[in-house]
């Protein structure tokens, strides 16, 4: 890993963006990420992403909670530990769906956000590496990576003509730590 | 390519905003040393804290008997607070959520600051119910944990066993959804913040956000399911909460429209509560740009539309009372109106019926005095109809000898204003130290919404074209 | 993404085509034979009464909802649904042909003193002295001169709703451009007819629907009512749209227009369930006897369609579109909205059928032959009306925003 180098181009307005990362890609050039602040709708298919699966496990999650839920209460109150309550049968369906309704929210919610959490690999501390300070601004950044081959001038001028502001060389040392820039 | 939004349309974002100017806007208050106004509120709010946190020790040391509940009202003003509380808690999910679904912009300006008060509102809910147990340390009973009492399992099939499940699902699920919106804009404070402290305190809170694209996707994808899956859950809390009284066989309780009519009750208490603190806070952190005439117009519409829904309620559970024939539910309802506590009903009407029908004026839907005043009110009346709902119905009880009246204690009114300590002690911090708007999405519809010259005269062109096409 | 709006022709016309009008009119002819056969086979009036109260009550109903649908759009400043506006419009112009029909059998019913279908006409024939009491202390509410006057306001001011959007609309059209006038006539308009339907949708379905069971009462019962209508009527509209789409008209109204809808259909499928859960878990709850009547009756006699009710109007439609791609596929959707009417159809069978053909019910040549026929009448009315103005409103000020709209 290592020391990573980067050519950051700096976009001002998300419209020019759109038409200038596919403009980028067109040209063979391997988008490493684009950092916005705040989302950019069709940036994702501009870009290449596949479409995120994450509302799938969501939906894993939520039949979980549901069965956890409708199973246990079953459990408990015909097998386990029998009670009368008001005379009503031991198994009462309609009393258990509030429980399994809420389990199942909370299990989906949770669970996703957990997901979430891990795939972006965000949790509390982690200090990443920021490419420029105004990408949590006003300003969207696409970062192509570079080595000593590359020719910088060619992918600068591309990069401008794409419709970046400015084009900046961004150096990072220590890649294999996260660190606040 | 962007969505054309009609000129027509009110701007959300005055003032010509660009994108740093949304930033600067939003977080510059947050980097100043707080004024003295913040400090005489928060020194109140903590004062009333500490006061409400003296009487519950007091009355956890001497059990519930400080409260002025008795035998036949065993539920009055604690329970009276809980609803009233989770009441207000509704309107930042539903901001946040289902107008999502309805595709109303203008959420975008108060729905941080909306479901923060959600989930502080939803804390001093729970610790009403918590308190009632009496022995507060035996709490954790109530738990499906493996006990060496059989293990015997709580009553599921109890609606207060329902609540418990509802109460925490609701809160967990507000702040998990609350939190993820948050992550990008604390990480827009860290990388402005100066002060050490200030980067290391949003640099650990940030989670590690940088805003890549891939992240955002996914953003989006959890903001969309959990506004999905909060639009039936917060239906859900208020409605499990109104099962409490409808399972019951009290006349006045058991009734089936009660599920919707609280929702809608809480929805319109909740967006008064709303109200009433963002017309404090745009003044205070200088916001009026992001909270406009426009956003207070919008919520005055729900709280009008809220309102007549649970005024139709009203009118047909009296209507119901009537028509069902049942001599006890007859009888409960001419004593909520007639009966000793008329004043508390009647209250109620006025507040909850007649006031908001008052925002079917434009003048009075725009007009910050009016819309403050309006909200108190509307606070007010949304008390008193849990007060009605629960003290009135109880204090007839089937037996005339067991009919009794209720009056609080002083322990029971300082418990009740120690929540507003707890309540606006925790709003004053997150509005210092968080954006009370959220950032990136005031960004996100910038471009569409927001005011310039260009649409300024767009709009007058449309306008005055009307105005000459429609003369002729 | 928002490119698709490209081809749109904004004088576009719908041409009834011949082959659906012979369509129509097939099954207004067929599903008129089938009924007349029904009712001289059973031979049993209550059966006929209680089936076009079903009917015409169901199918009015759900073309009311698309005057609703538009008005609360104009209430809430609504501009993504303007390129679908036509739709409603036209499928709403059938309410007041089948508020004719129901006039007519309700008056019918009424000076008829037909206490097979409300038991409530006559109450000294009652037998049980209890119940006779119970009901004249509802004589209030529940008599003819009363009931009279409510469904006269009922229907003409709904009828007059109906008709007053549809010629604000004509009106716009034929008005210069950028004139506003009646787009401003249509938003004050909605503030006084919203009103007016808030409290009496639900005061007429206590009157046609629950004053059948005239013992029994439920306070949600006008809400729940009101949403089995909203979601059926929205189906309804659905439908209409798919069938254009696939026919090459109303490219204005997008895969983003056609997935709102369905989010709407989903989202009132569950407010369905949830005030049928609320309202059948309270009074399981409660297990008062007067109350739990209603559900017993229905659960013991009426099992099929009970189940049946849950199957379609919420297993069904819930599963189905939770999926996004479903609620963006034509063949899905026709599938699903067309299973959410004929469930709500169920369910207003099962409203009505317990409290005046009882126990002994029967799906036979009229209870099929007359939902045909309505089907039949609406489509000719609503293709018809769509005929007469061009498809998208091109002189709404909201219309480049829903020409525009995409998420």
């Amino acid at each position: 890993m290592g020391s990573k180098k980067f050519l950051l181009g700096i976009f001002g307005d998300e419209d020019v963006l759109l038409e200038g990362v596919p403009a980028i890609r067109e040209k063979g050039i391997k988008i490493y990420d684009v950092f916005t602040p705040f989302p950019i709708h069709g940036l994702d298919t501009a870009m290449g992403l596949r479409e995120s699966k994450l509302h799938i496990a969501g939906f894993i999650y939520g039949i979980t909670g549901t069965s956890i839920a409708l199973g246990f209460m079953t459990w408990a109150n015909t097998f386990d530990w029998r009670v009368n309550f008001g005379g009503k049968p031991f198994w009462s369906w309609p009393a258990y769906i509030p429980i399994t309704f809420e389990l199942t929210v909370l299990m989906a919610s949770a669970g996703m956000v957990a997901t979430f959490m891990y795939l972006c690999r965000l949790a509390p501390g982690v200090q990443k590496h920021i490419m420029d300070l105004r990408q949590t601004d006003d300003k969207m950044v696409v970062a192509i990576e570079i080595d000593e081959h590359t020719d910088v001038n060619n992918l600068t001028s591309i990069l401008k003509s794409s419709g970046a502001e400015e084009v900046n060389t961004k150096v990072i040392d220590d890649w294999y730590r996260y660190k606040i820039a | 390519m962007s969505f054309k939004e009609s000129a027509l349309r009110e701007p959300l974002v005055e003032g010509n905003k660009s994108y740093k100017d949304v930033t600067n806007d939003i977080t510059n208050s947050i980097f100043g040393t707080p004024t003295k106004g913040w400090f005489v509120a928060f020194g109140l709010s903590v004062a009333l804290l500490l006061y409400g946190v003296f009487c519950v020790t007091y009355f956890v040391y001497y059990g519930i008997g400080t409260w002025g509940s008795n035998k036949t009202i065993g539920w009055a003003w604690d329970i009276t607070n809980f609803v009233w509380w989770i009441g207000i808690g509704h309107a930042g999910t539903l901001i946040s959520a289902i107008l999502l679904l309805f595709r109303q912009k203008w959420r975008t300006g108060v729905n941080r600051a909306a479901e923060a008060m959600t989930i502080f509102a939803v804390m001093c809910a729970g610790v009403f119910p918590v308190l009632h147990m009496g022995r507060v340390w035996m709490g954790f009973f109530i738990l499906p944990y493996p006990n060496t009492r059989g293990p015997l399992w709580p009553n599921f099939v109890s609606p207060l066993l329902w609540d418990v499940f509802a109460i925490s699902t609701y809160f967990s699920v507000s702040l998990m959804f609350w939190y993820t919106g948050l992550i990008p804009d604390i990480a827009t404070i860290r990388d402005r913040a100066k002060k050490i402290w200030q980067q290391k305190f949003y640099g650990a809170l940030s989670f590690g956000w940088t805003g890549s694209a891939k992240h955002w996707q996914r953003h989006e994808s959890l903001s969309l399911v959990l506004a999905g899956l909060s639009t039936p859950l917060v239906l859900s809390v208020h409605t499990i909460v109104s099962f409490d009284f409808a399972t019951s066989v009290i006349p006045g309780w058991h009734t089936t429209i009660f599920p919707p009519y609280f929702v809608a009750g809480a929805v319109f208490s909740g967006f008064a509560m709303v109200q009433t603190l963002m017309l404090m806070t745009r003044k205070l952190l200088r916001l009026e740009e992001y909270i406009t005439l426009s956003h207070i117009d919008s919520m005055n519409r729900i709280i009008t539309l809220t309102g007549s829904i649970v005024g139709c309620a009203y009118l047909t559970e009296l209507f119901t009372a009537w028509y069902s024939g049942a001599l006890y539910e007859q009888y409960a309802f001419m004593n909520r109106a007639l009966g000793p506590y008329w004043w508390s009903y009647w209250g109620m009407m006025l507040c909850n019926v007649v006031s908001p029908q008052l925002f079917w004026s434009k003048k009075l839907r725009t007009s910050i005095f009016w819309t403050f005043f309006l909200s108190i009110v509307v606070n007010i009346g949304m008390w008193f109809e849990r007060f009605v709902i629960i003290v009135t119905s109880l204090h007839r009880d089937y037996l005339p000898s067991s009919w009794n009246m209720f009056s609080p204690t002083w322990v029971d009114i300082g418990f009740y204003l120690g929540t507003f300590g707890l309540f606006f002690t925790l709003y004053l911090l997150f509005a210092k130290y968080f954006p009370v708007i959220a950032v990136a999405e005031i960004k996100h519809v910038l471009k569409t919404t927001g005011n310039t010259p260009a649409r300024e005269a767009e709009l007058k062109a449309i306008m005055d074209k009307a105005a000459a096409v429609d003369a002729a | 993404m928002g490119h698709h709006n490209t081809e749109v022709d904004l004088n576009e016309r719908f041409e009834f085509p011949a082959k659906l009008k012979n369509i129509a009119f097939g099954l207004m002819g067929v599903g008129l034979l089938a009924f007349l056969a029904g009712v001289f086979i059973s031979h049993d009036s209550t059966r006929t009464l209680a089936v076009m109260l079903q009917n015409g009550l169901f199918f009015m109903l759900i073309t009311l909802i698309s005057t609703f649908f538009i008005a609360i759009h104009y209430m809430a400043n609504g501009g993504y649904m303007v390129a679908l506006k036509r739709i409603p419009e036209a499928i709403s112009q059938t309410m007041p042909i089948i508020a004719l029909f129901v006039f007519g059998l309700i008056a019918y019913i009424i000076l008829g003193k037909r206490n097979d279908i409300f038991i409530w006409l006559n109450i000294p024939a009652i037998k049980n002295a209890e119940a006779r009491e119970l009901l004249e202390g509802k004589t209030g509410y529940l008599n003819v001169p009363f009931f009279i006057v409510r469904i006269i306001a009922y229907l003409t001011v709904w009828s007059f709703g109906v008709m007053q959007y549809r010629k604000f609309s004509l009106q716009e059209d034929a008005a210069p451009a950028g004139s506003m006038k009646n787009h401003i006539n249509s938003r004050l308009f909605s503030g006084f007819f919203l009103v007016f339907f808030a409290v009496t949708i639900s005061t007429s379905s206590w009157d046609w629907l629950m004053s059948i069971d005239a013992k029994w009462y439920s306070t949600m019962y006008g809400w729940y009512c009101f949403v089995s209508a909203l979601v059926s009527g929205i189906s309804l509209m659905m439908l209409v749209i798919q069938y254009l789409r696939n026919q090459g008209h109303l490219k204005a109204v997008t895969d983003e227009h056609v997935h709102d809808l369905g989010k709407f259909m989903f989202a009132f499928s569950i407010l369905w369930t949830y005030l049928w859960f609320s309202q059948y878990m309270l009074i399981w709850y409660s297990n008062n006897p007067e109350e739990t009547v209603y559900f017993r009756q229905r659960y013991d006699h009426y099992k099929v369609l009970f189940y049946l009710n849950l199957l379609m109007n919420f297993v069904t439609p819930i599963f189905v579109l939770m999926k996004n791609t479903s609620k963006r596929n034509s063949r899905v959707l026709v599938f699903i909205a067309s299973v959410i009417i004929i469930g709500h159809w169920v369910d207003y069978y099962q409203m009505i059928m317990p409290g005046t053909v009882g126990n002994n019910w029967h799906i036979g040549m009229q209870e099929i032959g007359l939902p045909i026929f309505f089907v039949g009448l609406i489509i000719w009315r609503t293709f018809s009306q769509l005929e007469k103005a061009p498809l998208i409103p091109k002189n709404h000020p909201y219309l480049q925003e829903s020409l525009h709209h995409h998420v």
